[in-house]
């Protein structure tokens, strides 16, 4: 069994409404399943969106010189973690 | 009296000419850099270069160049892409960043090269140096062919209009890639025949562009394309001061262009070109102005198509977009050739998507087509007939052969295409196919 938690459907409503994708709904997003590629089927345009939908919400900037980011943009469930461990970390000062 | 050959560059050995790593890479140690991978290079007739670290690539550029040899461009990263040119041009050696699976290619290894003290190396200005492809699909794309002395004589040509007038040294930070010729004559070849410092990497999201443009010294200026420039202006990142930003390859509106102005401080000037001439004129977009032509060009008119011709270019060039032209020579872009499409700035054909489309087995009817003809950089869609594969089937039969950007979205499965008696197919009625359909599967 592999449902979404609170986070992951959140990130998958945003992706979903920031892509304009026809047809899939944020809840049909399988957190394992690749968004690249096979599965959602994204591209470079798509996550360059998605990048700046999650520096807009929630202050997280991706950077592609992380090899980080190329496991972090395989399926949901690593995106909805890199986001929400950056997210958590606290603010110096 | 014009010599038959021209030098690899024209910088001076301590000037810098590439900032890689956060540090600068002055032009004598880039020519011991060419002179150790050219000792390196086996026998080829042709190199295919796919370097990503803009360096590399312009280290590997610079070793075929010395060899007499033609540098391959492929326009997208695909296999079967890289599998159609090498089929074509037979004796390629492929030059690569990293080793890679699936690909027989030869890592630049900069670590590698011994610091030979070499001489300049001087070029035939009729050789052979680039040959760039203008299709975003693998159908049938053309071969560009530039020899080196073209390449070099548009470098001076468009020196005023990427620079500025003072024209003097800068730092370039690029999202192109080189093998793009919008890439290459901004950043590659300005730092070979002009006094650019070229940042060695390819930064895609905005906080990569602002780690690149951080290690680039000042003056700097930007070379993009509006995909990115909106992902910058929307990213909420503060920026260092940049002089001057140049974007191409598709449109950019006057209120995104204003908004790029304010985030830089500096000025945006839109570059209109095409693999075929490379860049040509420019706007300062921000105000809305008209079109003009470079200095160097010949404008013919026949029947509504515009030509240009230039010393630079073997031959006059159709124009692939309508322009309307004011008594001052100044213009407007009023559309564009139908086959032509654009996405995320990238060029491809239509012709080529549809054809494609039907070819994948199991497909018996499809057609893909733009969803609004007034909006430019926007997704294909596509309607298919099919008894046997799905959409997810489709799309992965077809990333083998088209660049993500153009697979279509949406791509819906369809019982028939509303095809007339005589077999056509209207606009009006595949859209209203393609609305009807989307309805249902939203259950409306």
């Amino acid at each position: 069994m592999n449902s979404q938690t609170g986070f992951e459907r959140e990130l998958a409503d945003v992706i979903v409404e920031v892509l304009a994708l026809p047809g899939t709904r944020g809840e049909d997003i399988a957190p394992d399943a690749p968004l690249f590629g096979d599965g959602l089927g994204l591209d470079s345009i798509d996550a360059l969106e998605i990048a700046v939908a999650i520096a807009q919400r929630y202050g997280v900037q991706l950077r592609a010189e992380d090899e980080e980011t190329k496991r972090v943009f395989a399926c949901l469930r690593s995106l909805a973690q890199h986001v929400e461990s950056r997210r958590a970390a606290p603010k110096a000062g | 009296m014009v010599p038959d050959t021209l030098p690899l560059l024209v910088r001076g050995p301590g000037e810098p000419m590439a900032v890689r790593d956060g540090r600068l890479v002055l032009a004598a140690e880039y020519v011991t850099h060419v002179e150790g991978l050219r000792r390196q290079l086996p026998d080829a007739a042709c190199i295919i270069n796919l370097c990503e670290d803009r360096y590399r690539f312009t280290v590997g550029f610079g070793a075929a160049l010395a060899c007499g040899l033609p540098t391959l461009l492929p326009p997208n990263p695909l296999p079967e892409t890289l599998h159609t040119i090498r089929e074509a041009w037979p004796g390629s050696v492929v030059l690569a960043d990293k080793p890679a699976l699936n690909i027989d290619s030869m890592v630049v290894s900069l670590e590698s090269l011994s610091a030979i003290p070499a001489r300049l190396p001087e070029i035939s200005r009729h050789g052979l140096a680039a040959v760039l492809f203008t299709s975003g699909s693998t159908g049938p794309s053309m071969p560009q062919r530039k020899t080196w002395g073209a390449l070099v004589e548009g470098t001076h040509l468009n020196r005023p209009h990427y620079l500025g007038a003072t024209a003097g040294p800068c730092a370039v930070v690029s999202t192109v890639p080189a093998q793009h010729m919008y890439g290459l004559e901004t950043t590659v070849m300005p730092s070979l025949h002009g006094p650019v410092t070229a940042h060695s990497a390819r930064p895609f999201y905005p906080a990569d562009v602002l780690a690149a443009l951080q290690e680039a010294p000042s003056p700097r200026i930007l070379v993009s394309t509006p995909v990115h420039l909106r992902a910058l202006v929307n990213s909420g990142l503060a920026f260092p001061s940049v002089s001057r930003i140049l974007s191409a390859t598709a449109p950019i509106d006057t209120a995104l262009a204003a908004k790029v102005e304010r985030l830089f401080g500096g000025e945006l000037i839109e570059i209109y070109g095409c693999t075929e001439v490379g860049s040509m004129a420019s706007r300062r977009a921000a105000v809305g102005e008209r079109w003009r032509f470079f200095h160097g060009f010949d404008i013919s008119r026949q029947d509504g198509v515009t030509w240009v011709d230039a010393p630079h270019l073997t031959e006059a060039v159709r124009l692939p977009d309508q322009l309307e032209f004011a008594a001052d020579g100044s213009f407007m872009l009023a559309g564009r050739d139908a086959d032509l499409i654009k996405v995320g700035g990238k060029r491809g054909s239509l012709t080529d998507v549809n054809r494609l489309l039907t070819a994948v087995p199991g497909v018996e009817d499809a057609v893909a087509f733009r969803v609004d003809e007034d909006v430019d950089d926007a997704r294909l869609a596509a309607l298919f007939v099919s008894a046997t594969i799905d959409a997810n089937a489709l799309r992965a039969s077809l990333r083998q052969s088209l660049d993500p950007a153009f697979i279509p979205r949406p791509m819906l499965r369809v019982a028939a295409l509303p095809r007339s008696a005589a077999g056509k197919l209207s606009r009006a009625a595949v859209l209203e196919l393609l609305r009807e359909t989307l309805a249902s599967a939203r259950g409306d």
